[in-house]
């Protein structure tokens, strides 16, 4: 096996969760080296071959029946239990305290034994520092996959990567990715934004569609085309619907409590109803219309204009009070992006500080490897993927400067050359 | 709709013996598959299931449902796995050394063969599987069960058997490295 990096990379490559960029790296390695190639297809055998089991059924027995009804009775005295658990418990530390891994490490050109790997010690004392000056929650439930942790994974020649999971990255779920990209400048109607801002009446066609046959041979007939076209009813909707989903991001972006939201909601729906009531009355106007080929003219043409007159005052009212909260929606997205902007520059700050100040236990990490930290859900996020890492790129040397004091924490932040992916 | 096993256990802990049936039908199965892949044969599989059993009997009242019931039992049978080979090693202090050179207690030995044939076409079909985990100590044959058979993470095999994430991930690479397969067993497959 001549390639050095095999053992290392291969064992990465089984792990759980393993962060995208680490995966890709393994990934075009494995894809240029014939070797690594080659280990991880007899690797990937063995889990094949493991793959074949067929379960067998279990051969009949009594399942302690006999002493389930026997001892039911003693279930209940706890002190027995705890004496019955002691030598397994004990027994179980002590494999744990006395077995041992020994890694292989080939670098510059020697061969290194070791038992287990050999930063594994600094990389976990590390990690709980850096956990604790970061402020993350880490003594949460581990088995729980929104809790904050850090999980670390170390590749020779590589360095040294450590994924932090902050509360922060669940926050980043309720923004926008529109807002993000250009705060105060939302653009989650662009794809629609005619629907708000058409005009009342629309542009006759040379078809004049709205008139059946029929109508097309009534005496009303200019009558009963414009009765269909100042239907404004779908308009009201759009708005109405619009100023829903505004009203709701104005709730997730902290911008409305619970009261107003509701007071909100009763606003759409006495919209909603109205909008109903008018759109009937039309309905029948036109129903009427047809069925009173007799009717006066001038009479149903002042009642259609009154109606139209309604209809635009609704359509109107409807219109502005969705672009209302269509503005104040944005407005406190911005507000809530800037602040998690914010909470985020703070937790780079932090996170370069807690680099100085406990750097220096990572020492041994050889020089010209880098320490790569990955704020899990807090890079800039793009059309195509709304959650993105944000990544930091830390060398080893910079560290150990920053850590002597050659430089402060804000200079090693800018070297690190933040990126998203 | 059947009970879930969190319904089951507290049914047993009211003195329910049907819901303790209910309870050990469910889940034996898994763990005498488990035993097999460890031990090798069926009847060092059984005396295993039969003493997880007995722990999750004895434990039943410290099962407060925070965790999940199948990585309690879990943890249960890898704690007796351990306890059942230390005292296997023990035996096999004045009995010598197996075939491969160790006293490993649960030393997968050829004894499948010997095993009743009512599961013939199984047996065949998992005999490459044991071949592979024959070549690895205890410890490692535990995190490869864990992690292949029981999808469990390295988180959680880490907690159970009290050591670093990176030592379980490690644990499983070594392991996995003497199952690989050599360049030969490749074309093996590939003509298979």
């Amino acid at each position: 096996m001549p390639c050095s990096r095999t053992e290392h990379l291969l064992r990465e490559y089984f792990a759980d969760d393993l962060p995208r960029v680490m995966r890709a790296e393994i990934e075009q390695h494995v894809a240029h080296c014939p070797d690594c190639a080659a280990e991880l297809r007899r690797l990937l055998g063995a889990v094949r071959g493991l793959g074949q089991w067929r379960e067998l059924p279990a051969p009949r027995w009594d399942r302690h029946l006999a002493l389930f009804r026997s001892e039911r009775a003693a279930m209940n005295k706890g002190w027995r239990l705890l004496w019955q658990w002691l030598p397994a418990a004990a027994c179980t530390l002590m494999l744990g305290l006395l077995l041992i891994n020994t890694s292989l490490l080939y670098r510059a050109g020697t061969l290194e034994i070791s038992f287990g790997n050999p930063f594994d010690r600094d990389i976990e004392d590390f990690t709980g520092r850096l956990a604790e000056a970061l402020g993350l929650e880490t003594a949460a439930d581990p088995f729980d996959p929104t809790a904050e942790r850090i999980h670390s994974s170390y590749l020779a020649d590589r360095g040294l990567v450590l994924e932090v999971r902050s509360n922060l990255a669940a926050a980043s779920s309720r923004l926008r990715p529109a807002m993000l990209d250009s705060p105060g400048n939302g653009s989650l109607h662009d794809g629609n934004p005619t629907v708000i801002l058409a005009p009342a009446i629309p542009q006759q066609s040379s078809t004049e569609p709205g008139l059946t046959d029929i109508d097309a041979r009534h005496p009303h007939r200019d009558l009963l085309l414009r009765a269909s076209q100042i239907d404004t009813a779908e308009l009201v909707n759009s708005a109405i619907v619009q100023a829903g989903e505004h009203a709701r991001i104005l709730r997730d972006a902290d911008g409305i409590g619970s009261e107003d939201f509701a007071r909100l909601r009763e606003q759409i729906e006495a919209l909603r109803q109205q909008n109903l009531a008018v759109s009937d009355r039309l309905g029948e106007f036109i129903e009427g219309l047809r069925r009173d080929t007799a009717a006066d003219s001038e009479s149903v043409a002042a009642s259609l204009d009154e109606l139209a007159g309604e209809m635009n005052q609704l359509r109107s009212r409807a219109q502005d009070f969705a672009a209302e909260l269509r503005q104040r929606s944005e407005s406190a997205q911005a507000s809530r992006t800037e602040r998690w902007r914010n909470d985020i520059a703070n937790l780079e700050q932090r996170l370069a500080s807690a680099l100085c100040s406990h750097g220096a236990s990572l020492r041994q990490l050889p020089e010209q490897e880098t320490i790569t930290v990955i704020l899990a859900g807090l890079g800039e996020p793009t059309p195509a993927r709304p959650a993105t890492d944000l990544i930091h790129i830390y060398a080893q040397s910079d560290i150990l400067q920053c850590a002597n004091g050659v430089i402060d924490p804000a200079t090693l932040m800018e070297r690190s050359n933040p990126y998203s992916y | 709709m059947s009970k879930s096993d969190e319904q089951l256990v507290a049914g047993a802990l009211a003195g329910s013996a049907r819901a303790w049936r209910q309870l050990v039908e469910r889940h034996e199965s898994r763990i005498y598959n488990l035993g097999y892949r460890l031990t090798g044969n069926s009847e060092d599989a059984m005396d295993l299931t039969q003493e997880v059993f007995l722990g999750v009997f004895r434990s039943l009242q410290r099962f407060r449902g925070e965790a999940n019931f199948r990585t309690w039992l879990f943890r249960i049978a890898h704690n007796k796995a351990v306890d059942l080979n230390r005292k296997k090693k023990l035996l096999s202090l004045t009995g010598g050394f197996d075939e491969n050179g160790g006293y490993d207690g649960l030393g997968l030995s050829a004894r499948p063969e010997t095993e009743p044939d009512r599961n013939l076409a199984a047996a065949q079909s998992n005999r490459q599987a044991l071949e592979l985990l024959s070549r690895v100590a205890l410890e490692q044959r535990l995190v490869v069960e864990l992690k292949i058979y029981q999808s469990l993470t390295f988180e959680e095999i880490a907690q159970m058997q009290e050591i670093s994430v990176n030592t379980a991930k490690t644990r499983f690479y070594t392991a996995l490295k003497k199952m690989r397969f050599a360049p030969e067993e490749e074309h093996a497959l590939l003509e298979n």
